[in-house]
């Protein structure tokens, strides 16, 4: 061991068995390279963990064993000679080329690194596996196995198991493609148990994880609201010259609002995605979720204030999608609150002849005068519905593991499930009235700047976005 | 049966090239169902009762149909383009072999009366250079003789080999911490696929080619040969010799006189070559000028060039010319068939189509039909494999040696390749036991008319481990047997014999190709549709 120097953790296994995924997930770094060929990482490569400038840990990802046999019948017979096996057997081989992966992956190891033995536990235990842990087992280093199954069989773990108890200090079931911030933690949490050595660093590093985690949602939590406020307070304003230019021009300003209104959660969205260190994934919001009614959608548009009577109407309208959002949620339905309240509204619509009123919008806007405003929203629902979009996609964003590259599946998923219910759903009363107070104080004509108001809003979202941190399994919408 | 031409192994590696870009289980659905039908439809016919299909004459067949089915498309196949371009350049050879030979010829024999044309240029131009060629090629040939593959016979082929290997070894290595493990994999492969056609097809790619030379020589000669007899009858040439080095026209009279020992025998007296006198007479001593020389000794020269031109030249190109054509037929008739891609297709047309659908029970159904195709099929494969009389050594890793029963092995051997289970070895076990078993086999050998299934589970990753074991397999038995690396998926609760996933058969594919051993190919145990 080398206490004087940084805790090293070398990633090892067979070839495929999701090491680099297993780091990759871990270091949030999604460049590591992944592919189902084996043999995909050929040369040791380091990942830091850096705390205030200074390097605490390292995670090494290493090629995959590919002699384990002859590598341990090596070791074996070097036994009797030296006690530094692997630095033996790597001077002997090293320019041998058939073991020149074996000489690589065995690098860190004769540096004192922790070793992270990965397995696919969804398949046998096989010769080549005993013989990489014999040889694992002799280097005499702290260890831990990872059992990180690839796909959904199960039938193998307990031969797994068994076989770790003879050769592992901890073992523990990290599913690469899975795991979300608590389960990292919590590998961190067994990785201590390998050396009392580490502890007190390990301690650090998880320390500064949880830190760095809350900081994140903490951003996360103004970025949403920041973005709420931009949206609600944005409106667009245009002379009208002529009265038959109207429907032109209705459509016109529509669409820029619609653009303008994209622009700001599409942005807001980015920055969190890149808190999250996502270069690659992003998530999509669905076009079949609960938000099938897209915030531009004609029904969710008829809550849209444009003129003093629109407005008048708009207001009465809202009301009733509040109150029949609230009997939804009360008698739990699967639709979620949005879902019930966009489907109702626009049947409401449909009895109340929507193309009749919203040709009277029309005229409303030709009477009000010669400038013709749209925006700002003078419903809570688009509120509603921007918190819902943007706790999906953190929900997405934050849990999606770095190691996992099915992006496609997850894309597939979401428009297989047109039926989950979204996070405002399921709030209570006292939720709705921070929400509320924050729109009342948005929509003031000042744009309002109750900081009060606001600071409750993001305490409220810090403690929701916690919450789905933690969740054992979110749903992919 | 017909003869096979270059044509027809062009198109068969073109068919083989098509069938193996797509190796899904529905492609491969596809291959088995065509290919079984054409058996059916076109060789079971021709059998008689308890007859035994035969190789070449099932490959034949396959080719055929394919070519109808395509060229009833208006397809142009590649060995019918092959064979109409190789036919004009077979002209295109000759005839610019013709000019270049007249040409040259033309403008050496350029006589402009105030100095004879030197013997010795026109020696060295044109025949010591052709001997020398002709003794270089001689040297390839015998080195050749002594290698068995002719690929890496050729010392010019290995230099270049070798140097491009590196070449490539370090553009690798550079490139493999860049390059994905796919793409790495794929070059491989194809890599391994250009040294296993080497391999399986040694001389025949490269006869055409040698043919070409052959043409383009015999032309230049005859072009050559053309001009100096043109230009003798139509002009007044005078061929004399001169030298720095103190050479006497003895001397030269004995170089002649072995010279022209090819054609002494034929022709006799000053036709076969100048006298002593006629050399003396056409010796040019620069200071003394042309005038003292004897024009009937200046004529006397070109008989002996026209014979040293048609034996050192046109004559022995000729030869190889012959020894081509008669060595690729040769080679054609003696082509087994033996390898990857072959045994392959002959197990898709001898192996019954088995299908476990339901049908409704009213009325024959389709399974009706196929249950009566399995029955109908049945024995053809141990026909078929009986007709090459071989047996299989199969050999078992460790992992799965219990769980594999000796009676399930054997039947599914039977059934895949018709052959009889000649032994089961337990492989695997650790380094000592795999390298005994190597040694055993490199000692007595395999039993003959002998091929071997190793079975392997398909989800392992092919490390280097497995890889090398069957490289050392390769040269433990030496060349000949077949090495089928026969895949498994991961097993179930009541058999290790389970069908294999696409990715997998993809990854296990590349990396024996990559071998580039045209008689170690891999092939699923275990039908992959029902």
């Amino acid at each position: 061991m080398f206490p004087d120097t940084i805790p090293q953790f070398a990633i090892v296994g067979h070839p495929n068995e999701g090491k680099s995924s297993v780091l990759s997930t871990l270091a949030e770094d999604d460049s590591v390279r992944i592919s189902a060929t084996p043999g995909e990482t050929v040369v040791c490569q380091e990942f830091p963990v850096v705390i205030d400038g200074r390097e605490i840990i390292r995670f090494i990802d290493t090629p995959g064993f590919q002699n384990p046999r002859k590598v341990l019948h090596q070791l074996q017979d070097l036994r009797d000679s030296t006690d530094n096996i692997i630095g033996a057997f790597r001077e002997k081989n090293i320019v041998n080329p058939e073991f020149r992966g074996d000489c690589e992956l065995l690098l860190p190891i004769t540096q004192g690194a922790g070793i992270i033995y990965v397995v696919d536990g969804s398949r046998p235990v096989r010769s080549v596996d005993r013989a990489e842990m014999e040889i694992l087992r002799l280097t005499g280093l702290p260890r831990m196995a990872i059992i990180n199954s690839k796909d959904a069989t199960t039938d193998f773990l307990e031969q797994w198991k068994e076989e770790f108890r003879k050769c592992f200090n901890v073992f523990r079931v990290f599913n690469a493609h899975t795991a979300n911030y608590a389960q990292r933690i919590d590998l961190l949490e067994s990785l201590k148990n390998i050396d009392p050595d580490w502890q007190a660093t390990l301690d650090t590093v998880i320390t500064a994880f949880i830190k760095d985690w809350a900081q994140r949602n903490l951003t996360s939590a103004g970025i949403i609201t920041d973005m709420l406020q931009e949206c609600i307070s944005c409106k667009i304003a245009r002379n009208a010259r002529d009265s038959r230019d109207m429907d032109r021009m209705k459509a016109e300003m529509l669409a820029a609002y619609e653009k303008k209104i994209k622009k700001i959660e599409s942005r807001a969205h980015h920055k969190m995605r890149s808190l999250f260190k996502h270069n690659i994934f992003n998530y999509d919001l669905p076009s079949r979720s609960i938000l099938h009614e897209d915030l531009f959608s004609e029904s969710t548009w008829k809550f849209l204030g444009l003129s003093r009577k629109q407005q008048i109407a708009a207001a009465g309208l809202g009301g009733v999608g509040i109150a029949v959002a609230l009997d939804a949620a009360t008698f739990g339905t699967s639709f979620g609150i949005f879902a019930a309240l966009g489907g109702l509204a626009g049947a409401t619509w449909a009895a109340l002849s929507s193309k009749g009123l919203a040709q009277t919008k029309i005229l409303g806007m030709s009477l009000g005068g010669h400038e013709i405003q749209v925006g700002p929203v003078k419903n809570i629902q688009f509120l509603y519905i921007l918190l819902d979009r943007s706790l999906i996609y953190y929900s997405h964003i934050s849990n999606w593991a770095h190691g996992r590259r099915d992006y496609n599946a997850d894309r597939m998923a979401g428009e297989r499930d047109s039926t989950g219910s979204g996070f405002v759903a399921q709030w209570d009363s006292r939720a709705r009235s921070i929400c509320s107070a924050f729109f009342k104080e948005a929509t003031k004509n000042n744009g309002g700047n109750n900081a009060g108001v606001e600071q409750q809003l993001k305490d409220f979202l810090m403690g929701q976005l916690q919450k789905i941190s933690h969740s054992e399994h979110v749903k992919m919408m | 049966m017909k003869k096979w031409h270059v044509r027809d192994i062009i198109d068969l590696e073109y068919f083989f090239y098509r069938d193996a870009v797509s190796r899904s289980a529905e492609d491969q659905q596809y291959l088995n169902e065509r290919d079984r039908k054409i058996f059916l439809n076109s060789v079971k016919p021709n059998l008689q009762e308890g007859e035994s299909p035969d190789r070449q004459f099932m490959i034949r067949t396959w080719l055929d149909r394919r070519r109808a089915k395509e060229t009833a498309q208006e397809a142009i196949l590649p060995g019918e383009s092959y064979e109409s371009l190789y036919s004009s350049a077979r002209i295109l050879f000759i005839i610019t072999g013709l000019v270049l030979g007249g040409g040259a010829g033309l403008s050496f024999l350029t006589y402009t009366g105030d100095r004879p044309l030197n013997v010795f240029v026109y020696l060295s131009v044109f025949v010591f250079s052709q001997v020398l060629l002709l003794l270089l090629l001689l040297v390839l040939f015998l080195y050749k003789l002594k290698k068995k593959y002719f690929w890496s016979s050729s010392p010019l082929y290995r230099a270049i080999g070798r140097t491009m290997l590196s070449i490539l070894l370090a553009a690798r290595d550079r490139a493999s911490e860049k390059l994905g493990a796919e793409q790495r994999n794929r070059a491989e492969s194809i890599l391994g696929i250009i040294v296993n056609k080497g391999h399986t097809y040694g001389v025949l790619f490269f006869l055409p080619f040698f043919v070409l030379t052959q043409l383009f020589a015999i032309g230049f000669n005859l072009g050559l040969l053309v001009t100096t007899l043109f230009k003798v009858v139509t002009a007044d040439i005078a061929f004399g010799w001169q030298s720095t080095l103190q050479l006497n026209s003895a001397a030269v009279h004995s170089l002649v006189q072995k010279i022209s020992l090819p054609w002494s025998w034929l022709v006799s007296g000053e036709l076969a070559y100048p006298s002593l006198t006629q050399i003396e007479g056409s010796r040019i001593i620069l200071k003394e000028g042309i005038y003292h020389l004897s024009n009937q000794a200046l004529a006397s020269w070109w008989p002996f060039l026209c014979f040293s031109v048609l034996f050192y030249g046109m004559l022995p190109r000729l030869f190889l010319f012959v020894l081509a054509a008669v060595s690729q037929r040769r080679y054609l008739a003696r082509l087994d068939f033996r390898q990857g891609s072959y045994e392959q297709l002959l197990l898709r047309m001898t192996s019954p189509l088995v299908s476990t659908r339901g049908r409704k029970v009213d009325g024959a159904g389709p399974g009706e039909k196929e249950s009566t195709l399995e029955n109908a099929a049945k024995g053809e494969a141990a026909a078929y494999g009986r007709s090459g009389g071989r047996s299989i050594l199969i050999m078992v890793p460790d992992d799965i040696f219990a769980a594999c029963s000796k009676e399930q092995i054997g039947s599914t051997v039977k059934h895949r390749f018709g052959s009889a289970v000649a032994e089961i070895l337990r492989i695997n076990e650790d380094s000592d036991t795999d390298a005994e078993i190597l040694a055993n086999l490199k000692d007595k050998g395999l039993p003959p008319s002998t091929d071997i299934l190793l079975v392997q589970e398909a989800w392992q990753p092919p490390i280097q481990e497995y890889v090398n074991f069957i490289k050392d397999l390769r040269k433990a038995i030496g060349p000949g047997p077949c090495i089928r690396i026969g895949l498994i998926g991961k097993p179930l609760p009541d058999t290790i014999f389970s069908p294999v996933k696409e990715v997998n058969r993809k990854i296990w594919t590349q990396k024996m190709n990559a071998i580039g051993d045209p008689c170690i190919y891999t092939l699923d145990l275990v039908n992959n549709v029902s």
